[in-house]
C-alpha cells in the first residue's frame, strides 16, 4: 500500500508542474495590458516603461515564467498591482471565508443526501421512493445561480425572512445574524451535492440491503432499524465516500457563482474583481491555490479510498491503475 | 432442442409471434421507450431542439425590437404572453432564441470536446509508456481547474462571442473524455480480437480506429448526452457572469443576468429564463440515464 501512495505522490508533481504553467500561460495571454490598468488616468509613455521593467514583464517569456516558478517555490504568489499588497494575504483574508460557506454546505448536503437516499432504498418503488427520486434528478440538474435568484426572489423579496447579501461573522455580529447571512448561500451550494449524495446512497444501499451479509442479518432477527442504520448503511460507505472529495471540490467551484450572487467576500467574489481589474498576480495565485486544493482533495480522497478498499491499493500494486 | 419442442406444441404463427415478442423486448430503442422517465426526457430535448429550430416563425415579435412604452410588462397580458424585459423587447421570442444558442454551444462544445478528449484517450490508451504518461499528466493537470475556473479563464484570453464560448467549455470538457475513452482502450486493447488483429498484420491506426473505437461507443455517447446538460448549465453560468454570449444576442444566461437586476419590478424575467435551463438540463440528464441503462446495465451506478 505505501508503495502505491508513493506512486501515487510522485505522479502529482507533473500535474502541479502542469497547473503552474497553466495558470501562468492563461494569465500572460488575458488581453489588456496590466499596467494601463493599474494606472489608469496617469497613463504617460515614459511611467508605463518604469513601471514594466520593475514588475519584469519586459523580460522574455521563459525568464518571467523561471522567476515565477522559483517565487512560488518560496511562497511568494507575487502582488496585486491593483490592491498593493501580497496576494497570499488576500487569499487568507478570503479563504476561510469560502470554506465555512463550502464545508457547511457540503455537511448539510451529505447529512440530508444520505439520509433521503437511505430513506429511499429501504422503501425502493414506493411513492416516498419515487417522490424522493425526483427531487435528486431536480438537485443535480439545478443551475446554481437560479436556484439562488429564485431564493432571494422568495426569502428576501417576497417574505422579507432572510438578508439577501453579504456576510457576518459571529465574533462582531453575533451568531443570529451569522446564521440569517449564511442560510441561503448555505442552502443553494447544498442543492447539487444533495442530490449527488441521494442517487448514490439509494443505489448502494439497494445493492447493500440485498447482499447476503444483511440476510444472514434477518434471520437472526437482528432489527431492521438496526440493520440498515447500522450494517448495511456501513456497507454502503465507500461509494459514498469516495464522491465527497469530488463534490467538496465542486461546492468550493459552486462557489464562485454563489459568492457573487450574495455578495459573499470569499474567493469567487475575489477573482471575478480580480479578471475586472486585469490584476494578473491575484487571477495566479487565486486560481492556483484553488487548483492546489483541488489537487491535494483528490488526493486525501484517493488514499482514504485504499484505506477503506484495501483491494483498490492491490489492483494498483498489480499494475491495473 | 428446445424449438422443437416449442414448434411441436404450438401453431407456427404464435411462434413467430414470440420471436417478434422477443426481439421487441431486445431491441434497444423499445428497451429506451419502456423506460419512462427517459421518454420524459427524449419529449424535453425534442421539444427543446424543436424551439431552437424552429424560432424564427414561432416568435411574435423580433426578439431585438426595442420598444420603450413597454417596458418591464407582466406575462400573460396582452400581446406579449411572457411579457417584456427593461427594453420593452418581446420575453418569449428571445427565450425562443435563447433556445437555438444553448443548443448550438452545448452540443458545439460538447462535440469539440469530445474529438479531441477520444483521440487523446485513444492514442494515450493505445500507446501507453511514456506518450500515456504524459498526456495523462496534462489530462490531469486541467482536471485539478475546477469547471468554470478554467472556462471563466479561457473565456477571459479569448474573449466573448459564440464560437470563443463553444472553444472555452470545448476544451473544458476534453480531460473528461479522454479519461473515459482511456480506460475503455486499456480494457478492450488486450482483448483476443485485438490480439488477433495485431498478428495479422493490421497497422495500429486500423486497429484502434476500426476495432477498438466502436468499442467505445456505448460510452461516449452516455457521457455525451450527460455532457450537453452540464455544457448548457456552463454556457448559461459564463454568459450569467457576463462572460459568455454578450447581450443583445438572446442566451437563457444573459436574460437571467437581465432577471436579476429588476427582481422586484419583473420577476417573470429570472423566473422563465431559469427555468427554461432547469428543464432542458433534467432532460439531458434523463436522456442520458436511459441510455445508459439500455446500453450497459452494469454502468449503471
Amino acid at each position: 500500500m505505501q508503495k502505491v501512495i508513493l506512486k501515487r505522490l510522485l505522479q502529482l508533481i507533473p500535474t502541479l508542474l502542469v497547473v503552474i504553467a497553466f495558470t501562468f500561460a492563461a494569465t500572460r495571454l488575458i488581453p489588456g495590458d496590466p499596467v494601463a490598468a493599474m494606472l489608469g488616468e496617469q497613463y504617460d509613455a515614459t511611467k508605463v516603461d518604469a513601471l514594466r521593467e520593475e514588475l519584469g514583464l519586459n523580460d522574455p517569456i521563459p525568464v518571467q515564467f523561471g522567476k515565477y516558478f522559483m517565487d512560488i517555490l518560496q511562497g511568494d504568489f507575487g502582488e496585486s498591482y491593483y490592491f498593493n499588497t501580497s496576494a497570499i494575504n488576500m487569499i487568507k483574508a478570503r479563504l476561510p471565508n469560502t470554506l465555512v460557506l463550502s464545508v457547511s454546505s457540503l455537511c448539510i448536503a451529505i447529512i440530508v443526501g444520505v439520509l433521503f437516499g437511505v430513506l429511499s432504498a429501504k422503501r425502493q418503488s414506493s411513492l416516498l421512493d419515487y417522490v424522493l427520486t425526483v427531487v435528486s434528478l431536480f438537485g443535480v440538474s439545478a443551475p446554481v445561480f437560479w436556484v439562488a435568484i429564485m431564493m432571494v426572489l422568495v426569502f428576501s423579496v417576497n417574505l422579507g425572512w432572510l438578508p439577501s447579501f453579504g456576510m457576518a461573522t459571529i465574533a462582531q455580529d453575533g451568531l443570529a445574524a451569522f446564521l440569517r447571512h449564511i442560510t441561503l448561500p448555505c442552502a443553494c451550494l447544498a442543492v447539487i451535492p444533495m442530490g449527488t449524495f441521494m442517487r448514490i446512497t439509494r443505489s448502494s444501499m439497494i445493492d447493500s440491503l440485498g447482499s447476503d451479509s444483511v440476510r444472514a442479518l434477518r434471520a437472526r432477527g437482528v432489527s431492521e432499524r438496526s440493520i440498515v442504520w447500522k450494517h448495511a448503511l456501513k456497507n454502503a460507505l465507500p461509494p459514498i465516500l469516495t464522491v465527497v472529495g469530488m463534490q467538496f471540490a465542486g461546492c468550493f467551484a459552486g462557489a464562485v457563482l454563489t459568492e457573487n450572487i450574495f455578495s459573499w467576500p470569499g474567493m469567487g467574489t475575489m477573482i471575478s474583481s480580480a479578471i475586472d481589474n486585469r490584476d494578473y498576480s491575484l487571477i495566479q495565485a487565486t486560481v492556483l491555490v484553488v487548483a492546489l486544493a483541488f489537487v491535494i482533495i483528490n488526493l486525501i480522497t484517493d488514499i482514504l479510498y485504499m484505506v477503506i478498499n484495501p483491494k483498490v491499493a492491490i489492483d494498483a500494486e498489480n499494475g491495473g491503475m | 432442442m428446445e424449438e422443437k419442442v416449442l414448434s411441436g406444441s404450438i401453431s407456427k404463427e404464435a411462434q413467430a409471434a414470440m420471436i417478434r415478442k422477443e426481439r421487441t423486448a431486445n431491441n434497444a430503442w423499445h428497451k429506451f421507450c419502456r423506460n419512462k422517465s427517459a421518454v420524459v426526457g427524449l419529449v424535453i430535448v425534442c421539444l427543446m431542439i424543436l424551439m431552437g429550430v424552429l424560432a424564427p416563425l414561432l416568435s411574435p415579435y423580433d426578439p431585438n425590437q426595442i420598444n420603450v412604452l413597454e417596458t418591464y410588462l407582466p406575462p400573460f397580458t396582452g400581446s406579449h404572453l411572457l411579457g417584456t424585459d427593461d427594453l420593452g423587447r418581446d420575453l418569449l421570442s428571445r427565450l425562443l432564441y435563447g433556445a437555438q444558442m444553448s443548443i448550438v454551444v452545448a452540443i458545439g462544445a460538447t462535440v469539440l470536446g469530445g474529438v479531441i478528449g477520444i483521440l487523446l484517450g485513444l492514442i494515450s490508451g493505445y500507446a501507453g509508456g511514456v506518450v500515456d504518461a504524459v498526456i495523462m499528466r496534462i489530462m490531469d493537470g486541467m482536471f485539478a481547474f475546477p469547471f468554470i475556473l478554467l472556462s471563466i479563464l479561457l473565456v477571459t484570453i479569448l474573449g466573448s462571442g459564440v464560437f470563443n464560448v463553444i472553444l472555452a467549455i470545448g476544451i473544458g470538457n476534453v480531460p473528461r473524455f479522454a479519461r473515459v475513452v482511456r480506460s475503455k482502450v486499456i480494457v478492450t486493447k488486450n482483448e483476443e480480437f485485438c490480439n488477433a488483429e495485431r498478428i495479422l498484420g493490421a497497422s495500429p491506426l486500423r486497429i484502434m480506429f476500426s476495432h477498438i473505437l466502436p468499442n467505445t461507443v456505448s460510452e461516449v455517447v452516455v457521457y455525451a448526452t450527460l455532457n450537453i446538460g452540464s455544457a448548457i448549465i456552463s454556457e448559461a453560468s459564463l454568459s450569467f457572469l457576463g462572460l459568455g454570449i454578450l447581450i443583445p444576442t438572446p442566451s437563457w444566461g444573459n436574460i437571467l443576468r437581465g432577471g436579476r437586476g429588476c427582481l422586484t419590478t419583473a420577476p417573470h424575467i429570472a423566473a422563465f429564463s431559469g427555468l427554461l435551463i432547469f428543464v432542458a438540463v433534467i432532460g439531458f440528464n434523463l436522456v442520458g440515464d436511459g441510455i445508459r441503462d439500455v446500453m450497459d446495465p452494469k454502468m449503471k451506478k
